[in-house]
């Protein structure tokens, strides 16, 4: 049971603060919310913990360990995965294909017995084939293992980039407005994924704009609004505070 | 009919010749890097090859050895400034380290002889040993394709941000591209220098890096037998094709056009992609889109 915790965050574009000392925590086994306007810095925030963008100032720590400066490809080995907003495939790549790279990090196979291609490295390749497929069923997208991820329904796509993520069996997953564009019950049944991610253990950070999917599916809210958190609580404190509804219709 | 064999022996070697450094521009670009380092790093490993071989009466399969193992060390090298950069910078850097390595050739006029070029190197190699090597590089890529490497590659060459998100280390596989480059770059300088005679420092230049390029890029991207098919056609083609030789620059470029502007992914993988999509139809697949 990791939780991430974030002091006192900032990150600065040359004169302009995205992110000021935000401060949150994403424990395992609950769904955290961050809300907040267009331009408000969720999705720096996410590019900041994942290591895409580097911090300026305050830390960030999942368990134990310190990842305020770990470059992104050791943040993903500590445990976390994401979700793009704008859903990030290999386009040219097939469905299955795509899920399987999503195993890279539990993969064992060294360099060198890839590279000499040893009966090793190929089993625990067709193995990672196997388990992708056995994913793929469970979303029920089996039968478009071959087809080519860039050529998919846009529902379809938001599917895979979920498996991709869930495939290494993160202990965190930060998802960028994944139901964006899904009309409610396709969200619902997303939610409902959510929902026993959460139960089974693992800690999920849902940014999102759909107040009503928030409210629903988060044990804890966090509002962020030019950079800085400007309330935190319950869904229903948070949704009823009076400086998150002059942040979201205006004063 | 020994002119025939003589004619045509000596263009299957040039092939040969062709498809190490075709797959040596293939697999720095498999893994999303933009190198035209290969003509320099071959340059490299021909260079040492044949001065270890002249100068120091090393035996071949040593002085290929210390080639290949030149050409990896450039390659490694060279991709430790270049990590900062992507896409067309990447190529306008490695275009100028390969006139860099021109540019030594032909200023060290003790070790490499100059602009006079290295002559009267034995030949030490021929078919055989060429063929061997060919197939060991291309055993090795099959090799990288269907394992755990070939899949990192793969996610870096289209989309860095995904591939790092997932774990993947982009600048070791990056690295790893320039080394493995390096490496077969190398082999096969070494072995064009030890079938060849003489070795001049423009051999290795401008011409090289485009040709290596457009086998990559007539023939595939993706698949290992792309930039052999790419480097067959580029290579056999105008010489079969005689009455037309005067007009070989002329037809070299018409091919690589009409194949880029209608098939951009080049023939092999266009290809593949055609039949992949005839047997989806086939087994009667609903189509993916809603």
């Amino acid at each position: 049971m990791t939780t991430l915790s974030i002091h006192n965050l900032c990150k600065n574009f040359g004169g302009v603060a995205a992110v000021s000392d935000v401060s949150m925590e994403i424990p395992a086994g609950k769904i955290t919310g961050l809300i907040g306007p267009n331009g408000a810095g969720k999705t720096t925030l996410i590019n900041l913990i994942t290591g895409i963008l580097s911090v300026s100032s305050g830390n960030i720590r999942f368990g134990d360990q310190d990842l305020t400066h770990s470059p992104a490809h050791m943040v993903a080995r500590s445990g976390i995965t994401r979700t793009f907003q704008n859903i990030r495939l290999l386009t040219e790549a097939s469905v299955i294909d795509n899920v399987m790279i999503g195993f890279y990090r539990k993969e064992t196979t060294t360099t060198t017995a890839s590279l000499l291609g040893l009966p090793f490295a190929r089993r625990e390749s067709a193995a990672i084939r196997e388990r992708a497929a056995g994913l793929l069923d469970r979303f029920g997208m089996l039968h478009l293992a071959a087809h080519e991820a860039g050529g998919l329904a846009y529902g379809h796509q938001r599917r895979v980039e979920m498996m991709r993520a869930l495939a290494s069996e993160p202990a965190l997953i930060l998802l960028d407005e994944p139901v964006a564009g899904m009309n409610d019950v396709e969200a619902g049944e997303l939610g409902d994924i959510f929902s026993q991610l959460a139960r089974d253990g693992m800690g999920v950070l849902l940014i999102e704009h759909n107040v009503r999917f928030v409210t629903k599916r988060c044990d804890h809210v966090y509002v962020l609004d030019s950079g800085r958190m400007i309330a935190s609580g319950t869904p229903t404190e948070v949704v009823n505070n009076p400086a998150v509804i002059t942040a979201y219709l205006g004063a | 009919m020994t002119d025939f064999f003589t004619t045509y022996h000596h263009l299957f070697n040039v092939f040969l010749i062709g498809s190490g450094y075709a797959l040596s521009q293939w697999v720095v670009m498999r893994a999303g890097v933009f190198s035209v380092a290969t003509a320099g790093l071959a340059s490299i490993g021909a260079y040492g090859a044949a001065i270890l071989t002249t100068s120091y009466g090393w035996p071949y399969p040593l002085a290929l050895l210390a080639g290949t193992l030149l050409g990896t060390g450039a390659g490694l090298l060279l991709s430790w400034p270049l990590a900062r950069l992507r896409g067309v910078f990447q190529a306008i850097a490695t275009l100028a380290f390969v006139q860099v390595v021109v540019a030594l050739a032909l200023y060290s006029d003790s070790l490499t002889g100059g602009a006079m070029g290295l002559n009267a190197i034995p030949t030490l190699v021929g078919t055989g040993e060429t063929l061997i090597a060919l197939v060991l590089v291309v055993y090795l890529m099959l090799a990288i394709s269907a394992t755990r490497v070939g899949r990192a590659f793969e996610a870096i060459r289209q989309n860095e941000a995904v591939a790092s998100s997932l774990g993947v280390s982009v600048n070791f596989h990056q690295s790893l591209a320039f080394a493995l480059s390096g490496a077969i770059a190398g082999l096969f300088g070494g072995l064009e220098a030890l079938q060849s005679f003489a070795l001049f420092p423009n051999t290795f230049g401008f011409p090289l890096v485009i040709a290596a390029l457009s086998y990559v890029v007539l023939g595939g991207r993706r698949s290992v037998a792309g930039p052999i098919v790419g480097a067959a056609i580029l290579l056999v083609l105008p010489e079969l094709s005689r009455p037309l030789a005067d007009y070989r620059m002329a037809l070299y470029g018409a091919i690589l056009m009409l194949v880029i502007a209608f098939m951009p992914r080049g023939i092999v993988d266009t290809a593949r992609l055609h039949l992949r999509r005839r047997s989806l139809a086939k087994s009667g697949q609903p189509e993916a889109r809603e």
